[in-house]
């Protein structure tokens, strides 16, 4: 049975508004006369949704619904509006709001925009739980040599391991960043033979500025541009295994530094490899240098800590 | 180059709007007087953003942001809001608008929401052109015997066959629906044992045992298990339970206009239907159907059953 919490300063239409709700469907409904005393109340326990009024004295209903977005935002807020409220409306809604009903139509319309609104949270949530069922997926990609679908790729890749809890999210943002060397790797020095950039930033302006006119010469020049970046992806619950290849000509891997060399943090390869490497549990070349495999694997001390 | 298109019946905020617009250089402007005259000049040439005024005569801002939603769901639309108009304003953003401007504020706040606007919905295409570069996808779930997972688990599965362009608006549906039945069938007939003889005769103690049975052993620690295997030429989907299976060979053929009305075999025979290919096997907890590229569901008689 979901529980709803009114926020009115009016305790006439705090009633009201109980009476509305409960009238129309099974739900328990609790009641704070602001903002001040909504949030106080839901340090021990969080309702399923909020409906709320915009205009009351210590905290009005835009404040109310910033601090939800902050503190918890899987709390849907239904905005109240009264005439000459609506400015605000506008403003809490585009500030995360999920949905209003002006309170000259609350008869009318609020059971059933309570209901769409709990109905959505309710989706959304079973989409976070089927996540939680993946037990396998296995994906693959053929990009042409456009920087504009790594980050992408990254986000991709970042939620799927998010939904089966493989690493919390220091481990998903070591992930994102290996597995964006190495797809900037291979996009830029593998396929488009472009010069060693010192960095992943660095490429990001080289991309951007510098010899943007080089990497846009290159795309449309055979052989460059027919050439693509081929990803294979697999995540488990125990690890998760990346495989980036390219159809450069590859690069001598002996001649790369070794982790532990002086060499290994300054610029050219050594940087984007040392990442990688301090990154990921395994890092393997094939032999031609145009093929590099990553696994990261599940951390151990993560069944003690679970994520939320 | 970025293109915003300004819509707009008054000729003098028009030109207001596209003026801030200017100092961009980035971005070029094109204009339209109303909802109507916006729409031919995106079905011409769809723009990057719209910027639109909210009260216009023929089509106004909110019809304009209901059209542009559905047939350009990747171009952003911006408000233009005046004091008076914010009701209406509140509808369009719940309509689908990006953001909103007012106008007495143009000047200010303008150019900035223009581009954190343009930003996101460059992030948005970008994904899904990745989307469009996938060539293959495998994954598998396992479920518990709750039938509140099938609908999420459904639309990303559609989500997954459209996406590797194997199928239209149509048969995107019709693939949700066969799921659906197959789900069905392995959460009820197969984990759960609750036989079709008591469905249309008493629903209420049909369901009565459902629940019952969801928290008995052996059933309830059955799963459901599903394997989606797609690649641009197919799509295989596996649906195994943990039950005792049945006789593949029992199913009433489903051809038979006298079984249509039958409730066992109609889950069986809207798979088959709707996808190229279904099939049990031997013991009857697993069925796998098969969507072909290109093949237009048309009905399958299953021969070698």
């Amino acid at each position: 049975m979901p529980t709803i919490l009114v926020v009115d300063d009016s305790a006439v239409d705090r009633r009201l508004i109980g009476g509305l709700l409960q009238q129309k469907s099974v739900c328990t409904v609790e009641y704070a006369a602001n903002g001040v005393e909504a949030l106080a109340r839901m340090k021990n326990v969080l309702p399923d949704l909020i409906v709320t009024d915009l205009t009351m004295p210590v905290m009005d209903g835009l404040e109310l619904v910033r601090k939800m977005r902050t503190h918890h935002p899987d709390v849907p807020v239904i905005l109240m509006t009264a005439h000459g409220s609506e400015a605000l409306a506008v403003e809490a809604l585009e500030q995360g709001a999920a949905s209003y009903v002006p309170k000259s139509q609350l008869a009318d319309r609020l059971p059933k925009t309570t209901e769409e609104v709990l109905a959505l949270a309710r989706a959304a949530r079973s989409s976070e739980r089927l996540l939680g069922c993946l037990s396998r997926t296995e994906f693959s990609f053929r990009l042409d040599s456009d920087a504009a679908l790594v980050d992408p790729l990254v986000d991709l890749v970042g939620r799927i391991v998010a939904g089966m809890k493989l690493c919390d999210f220091a481990g998903r943002l070591q992930i994102g960043v290996a597995l964006k060397e190495a797809l900037l790797n291979a996009l830029f020095h593998g396929n488009l033979e472009i010069g060693m950039a010192p960095s992943a930033e660095g490429q990001d302006m080289l991309i951007q500025e510098t010899d943007e006119s080089l990497v846009e010469r290159r795309r449309r020049q055979p052989p460059y541009r027919d050439r693509r970046t081929y990803v294979d992806v697999r995540i488990s619950p125990d690890e998760a295994r990346f495989v980036v290849r390219d159809e450069g000509p590859g690069f001598d891997v002996a001649a790369a530094p070794a982790p532990g060399d002086a060499g290994a943090l300054e610029p050219e390869r050594g940087r984007g490899l040392s990442l990688m490497r301090a990154f990921m549990d395994e890092l393997t070349f094939n032999e031609a240098g145009n093929e590099v495999t990553m696994v990261k694997r599940r951390e151990s001390t993560h069944d003690d800590h679970p994520s939320r | 180059m970025t293109t915003i298109l300004v819509v707009d019946d008054s000729a003098v905020d028009r030109q207001l709007a596209g003026g801030f617009l200017a100092n961009d250089p980035d971005l070029t402007v094109r204009y339209a007087g109303d909802g109507a005259e916006a729409l031919e000049t995106i079905v011409r040439k769809a723009p990057d953003l719209v910027l639109t005024d909210l009260m216009m005569p023929k089509i106004d801002g909110l019809q304009l942001v209901a059209e542009v939603r559905r047939s350009h769901p990747l171009v952003p639309v911006i408000l233009m809001t005046s004091k008076g108009s914010e009701e209406i304003a509140v509808q369009a953003l719940q309509q689908g608008a990006a953001s909103y401007v007012p106008k007495r504020m143009l000047a200010r706040k303008l150019l900035s929401t223009v581009r954190s606007v343009l930003a996101v919905a460059t992030r948005e295409r970008s994904h899904s052109r990745l989307m469009g570069c996938m060539t293959q996808s495998e994954c598998r779930f396992a479920l518990e015997n709750d039938f509140t997972l099938f609908g999420p688990l459904v639309a990303y599965l559609q989500e997954e066959v459209t996406r590797m362009g194997l199928c239209d608006e149509t048969e995107r549906m019709r693939i949700g629906v066969a799921l659906e039945e197959g789900l069905t069938n392995a959460l009820y007939h197969g984990n759960l044992e609750v036989g079709s003889e008591l469905r249309g005769e008493d629903d209420k103690a049909y369901f009565a045992l459902v629940e019952e049975r969801r928290r008995q052993a052996p059933y309830r620690h059955r799963r459901i298990h599903v394997d989606a295997s797609l690649s641009r030429e197919q799509a295989m989907l596996r649906i195994r339970d943990e039950g005792s299976g049945f006789d593949p060979s029992s199913i009433p053929d489903p051809t038979d206009p006298e079984n249509l009305e039958k409730a066992s075999g109609r889950g069986v025979l809207l798979m088959r239907t709707f996808m190229d290919e279904v099939a049990y096997n031997e013991m009857g907890n697993t069925v796998t159907m098969t969507k072909r590229r290109g093949t237009n569901n048309h009905p399958n008689h299953d021969e070698e059953s």
